[in-house]
């Protein structure tokens, strides 16, 4: 086990290193997923044979979900922290918790993914993209 | 035979911690976004448990050894040579020790927390597991203890490979000159094996020696066309420790509980991570078959 002294030097340290990394890092731009055409990308990229049929941006800009062409899969897009990242989802069986509205013309969809590290995925759509998604036949029927 | 070494990671924690401060001013003098508050806080703090977790389960680790010592072949006593057979039988074992954890879901439960960020930068080598011991997967080491190896230098040796291996997890460095890429464990290695586009998965399991790799077919190379993408074929969704070092288990819980048959919930959990019984998922293998398929599409860093 450490030291006493170790153990000081260990935890100011650590202390410092993340006041740094906070200093560091506290004036950046939080990190988008790009739009529409920078989801439908970062999908298609990361999620081999993944062909967007019906994407849904978030307001924020930092989450999205797609339909795959062939109806049988979602993929959900999100920035973790910094970096933007892909789930893959089998369709059948993802249904939306449900919406609220989430602000003028906002609506929020709830969709449990079933992951112990994100159980809810939650997107706040514009009204009208909210209505196309969740009445969407082929995610409906899945 | 009453030994005593010092304990190397212990006296490498100022150096680590100089070292992250140099490469985050490496970064913020050339803009670059390779820390994360966030991601460097469940980093640092998965450290500091499993360092924790290993004293738990280090008695059991000793007294094994030395039960296992006990049967030894050869007395072997700290010399130089003693050392120098011990450098490559430890790297050795640990190249088995990680392959094996990349390709069994049980080991590989507690090594993806060393996987689980989307950054590639020192305080990455420090996010390590916390359930490593209870899964007995430093029974790797056991042959060295029959051989005739002490266990305290074992574990010495042990420490040395773990400091060597904290400075190699940096993108701040290229490549070395090719003879030392050649036979060490690089910074551009070590990338590789961090890396989730599909051309550099299951690589470069190597802890000091790329040898062993090229040795058991499963080196790659950096290629500077597909430069590494960070991170998990499926990236966790959560800064919280606690769910960085159990996520794993609680998903191996899940698929067993709804795994059809006793084949398939072994499967599951003794069976190459990614497999599924429907198809749903896939291994690494699968990943890279489908990605030849596709006629090897390089994977762009993503847009920001």
């Amino acid at each position: 086990m450490l030291e006493p002294v170790q153990m000081l030097i260990s935890v100011s340290g650590v202390a410092l290193v993340l006041l740094l990394v906070w200093l560091a890092t506290r004036r950046e731009s939080p990190v988008v997923l790009g739009g529409e055409a920078g989801a439908r990308a970062l999908i298609e990229r990361e999620l081999l044979g993944f062909e967007v049929a019906h994407l849904a941006v978030d307001v924020g800009g930092r989450r999205a979900l797609a339909l795959s062409r062939d109806g049988k899969e979602v993929a959900l897009a999100y920035v973790m922290g910094s970096r933007p990242t892909c789930w893959r989802l089998p369709a059948a069986g993802l249904e939306p918790l449900g919406t609220r509205p989430a602000g003028e013309g906002i609506v929020a969809v709830d969709v449990p993914t079933g992951d112990f590290t994100r159980r809810t995925f939650s997107l706040e759509l514009q009204a009208d993209d909210a209505r196309s998604l969740l009445g969407l036949g082929r995610w409906a029927a899945a | 035979m009453n030994l005593h070494f010092p304990d190397p990671v212990q006296y490498a924690i100022p150096i680590f911690i100089a070292m992250i401060l140099l490469e985050l001013a490496v970064f913020r003098f050339t803009h670059r976004d390779e820390y994360e508050l966030r991601d460097t806080t469940a980093s640092l703090l998965m450290g500091f448990g499993s360092t924790i977790a290993g004293a738990l389960v280090g008695g059991t680790i000793v007294v094994v050894s030395n039960w296992v010592y006990g049967f030894r072949v050869w007395n072997i006593g700290p010399s130089w040579w003693a050392f120098a057979i011990l450098f490559f039988g430890d790297d050795l074992c640990y190249y088995w020790f990680h392959r094996w954890s990349h390709r069994s879901r049980l080991w590989w439960a507690a090594h993806v927390v060393h996987h689980s960020s989307q950054h590639y930068n020192l305080s990455t080598a420090l996010r390590q597991t916390w359930t490593g011991g209870p899964i007995l997967t430093w029974v790797v080491w056991l042959p060295l203890s029959l051989v005739g190896f002490p266990i305290q230098m074992i574990l010495f040796q042990k420490g040395i490979s773990l400091v060597y291996q904290f400075w190699i997890h940096t993108s701040v460095i290229g490549r070395l000159p090719a003879p030392l890429e050649a036979v060490l464990n690089t910074p551009s290695h070590h990338r590789v094996h961090h890396a989730r586009n599909p051309r550099y998965l299951d690589a470069n399991y190597a802890g000091i020696l790329i040898i062993w790799d090229r040795l058991f077919g499963t080196f790659i190379p950096e290629d500077a066309a597909d430069p590494p993408i960070y991170g998990l074929t499926r990236n966790i969704g959560s800064f919280n420790p606690l769910r960085i070092a159990v996520h794993e288990w609680v998903a191996i819980g899940k698929d067993v509980w709804a795994a059809p048959g006793l084949v398939a919930k072994l499967a599951y959990v003794f069976g190459r991570p990614g497999w599924s019984h429907d198809g749903s998922r896939h291994t690494a293998d699968e990943i890279r078959a489908e990605w030849e398929r596709l006629g090897r599409p390089v994977m762009h860093a993503s847009p920001s």
